[in-house]
């Protein structure tokens, strides 16, 4: 019966990109840049709206749920639409039938919810899909806790469902930097045809905040699909996408073409920010808020005369090991810094490759579920 | 220059709203602005806190971490959090109208403002926020005058002519009060 059901989501939003024109543009009104005040869920939302998403499947779940309302209301400006499913597992469907038409949609949910769709963005994985992801991290495991968390790096840098898979995970650590990014990902989306994935802590999320909007522009309409996208039969044979009784040489096959594809984005698309490392005694390593917290450490710090330096991830997967390879020989130890009790801190290990020791410093859950600059700062001062 | 505020008081007397200003103002002037609430769940008429950073410059640390430059206190009940969470050589104006006892605490200067009194005297308690907004602004000069009146004006001036009188009031009151009990 739930198989049913998808194949009738999965049906369903294929047969809406038959009948809506979807490079159907924004009224004038709203094709300008501006500065806003918002939620950062809200900017989220706003920015890929902006950026040619025209679909936007969700379930309500807190943090994420401020992402479903704000497009609801912006989307049918812009000639799309937010369609609320029954649950999770709906919304992965609509997503992957959504995609299969060559059209950019999204989703956003929280962990619960991103644990249940991890099936079909294997399947989608598998069948080289672009789309736009927000996990919008609380407390896990389980049902957790509503505050934002740092607690689902695992899941979303080791492709989170079966197989030997990756997407692209992005973290940006403040609005500004979720508008500035949004372009990137969309083309990184259909580049490598490939899901993308945001991952934010909800206290980010919840923030409200100032960010710059460039004048709205349809990134998604640039990109040709017609090799790949189900457009009908009309002029070529039946495509498929998300299924195939694939041969054993076809598994294999797939495998190393996804693989090579892979290989290429560790190679060309790791991101990341890095401040004053070049003569650094101690690094702090963190991504999201902590990160952008470093950049305040480091300059009062530095201010101090103590030598610290900041990497902060903005790619999780690719996670950005150029940042490690030349390190200087001044830097004696590293500090990493998450919402969680050690899951990029593997990442950092696996990069500096025993060169180094790695000290850590996390929290999560609680009224203050994220170590303050104050912790951070004392923390860094037993490693000078 | 990066300036910490703190607003604080009970369900309903605009605290929130409070920041908002701030932050719909700090816009106005081209400035960078972060505003975070109180974390956890926040019961029906209890305490409320909007947590301000504006700045000139990137926002790294978007966090009040007990050193607020600024910080309002309208109710009673987070008076001692408000005391506790200003930077040394910060500023805590209090509404002097409900919080009645009050302690010193070494380094952090305090203004009391009665200021539900004074809403009241110009029509509505309500306005106490903007009272404060007054005092906030002329204390720590984080934003122009003019500016948060423009700011009143576009979300009251049409609509609501009475209402962004008695706010504009009050607001000049707040700012009056401050000179004089800060003497």
């Amino acid at each position: 019966m739930v198989v049913r059901r998808n194949v009738i989501r999965y049906s369903l939003a294929v047969d809406e990109k038959k009948r809506s024109n979807l490079k159907t543009i924004a009224s004038e009104s709203y094709m300008k840049s501006e500065t806003l005040f918002l939620k950062n869920a809200q900017t989220f939302a706003e920015a890929m709206v902006r950026c040619g998403v025209r679909y936007h499947f969700a379930y309500p779940i807190t943090p994420a749920t401020e992402v479903m309302k704000h497009t609801s209301v912006i989307l049918p400006q812009y000639g799309g639409r937010m369609v609320q499913m029954e649950s999770e597992l709906a919304v992965a469907n609509a997503l992957a039938g959504c995609a299969c038409t060559g059209t950019l949609g999204a989703t956003s949910t929280s962990g619960p919810g991103m644990s249940l769709m991890q099936e079909t963005i294997s399947y989608m994985a598998g069948g080289e899909l672009p789309c736009i992801m927000l996990d919008a991290m609380r407390v896990g495991p389980g049902d957790g806790d509503i505050v934002g968390a740092q607690s689902n790096y695992f899941q979303a840098t080791r492709g989170g469902g079966h197989g030997d898979y990756r997407v692209i995970v992005l973290a940006p650590a403040s609005g500004q930097e979720i508008v500035d990014i949004m372009p990137e990902a969309v083309k990184l989306a259909y580049t490598y045809r490939t899901p993308v994935l945001f991952v934010i802590d909800g206290v980010t999320c919840t923030m409200t905040e100032s960010a710059n909007f460039p004048e709205p522009h349809d990134y998604a309409s640039e990109f040709d699909t017609s090799s790949w996208a189900f457009t009908g039969t009309g002029d070529h044979p039946k495509r498929y996408l998300l299924t195939g009784s694939y041969t054993h040489s076809q598994g294999e096959e797939l495998n190393n073409h996804l693989l090579a594809k892979y290989e290429r984005i560790k190679e060309e698309e790791q991101r990341w920010e890095e401040i004053q490392v070049d003569d650094a005694d101690v690094v702090l390593v963190a991504f999201g808020i902590h990160g952008r917290m470093g950049q305040d450490l480091v300059s009062n710090m530095r201010a101090d005369g103590k030598k610290v330096g900041l990497i902060r991830p903005i790619s999780l997967w690719p996670f950005p090991d150029k940042a490690f390879e030349k390190l200087p020989e001044s830097v004696k130890s590293m500090l990493v810094v998450e919402m969680n009790h050690g899951q990029m801190l593997d990442d950092v290990r696996l990069a500096v490759n025993g060169r180094l020791p790695v000290h850590f410093l996390g929290k999560t859950g609680g009224d203050m579920p994220l170590c303050t600059l104050a912790e951070m700062t004392a923390k860094i001062n037993t490693l000078l | 220059m990066r300036t910490n505020c703190t607003f604080s008081g009970s369900g309903g007397q605009g605290s929130a709203l409070l920041a908002k200003l701030i932050c719909q103002g700090a816009m106005k002037q081209g400035l960078q602005v972060v505003m975070t609430q109180t974390y956890g769940i926040e019961q029906r008429g209890g305490d409320s806190t909007g947590y301000v950073v504006v700045s000139d410059s990137r926002i790294g640390n978007p966090l009040v971490e007990n050193d607020a430059d600024v910080s309002v206190a309208l109710s009673p009940t987070i008076y001692e959090g408000c005391l506790d969470g200003s930077a040394v050589g910060g500023l805590v104006l209090a509404n002097s109208s409900l919080i009645t006892e009050t302690r010193e605490r070494e380094g952090v200067k305090q203004v009391l403002i009665p200021a539900s009194d004074i809403a009241v005297e110009l029509g509505s308690v309500k306005c106490a926020n903007i009272v404060m907004l007054g005092a906030v602004l002329e204390a720590t000069k984080v934003l122009e005058f003019a500016t948060v009146e423009e700011v009143l004006r576009d979300l009251m001036g049409a609509k609501k002519p009475a209402l962004l009188e008695m706010n504009l009031k009050a607001l000049e009151k707040g700012r009056a009060l401050y000179l004089s009990a800060a003497e």
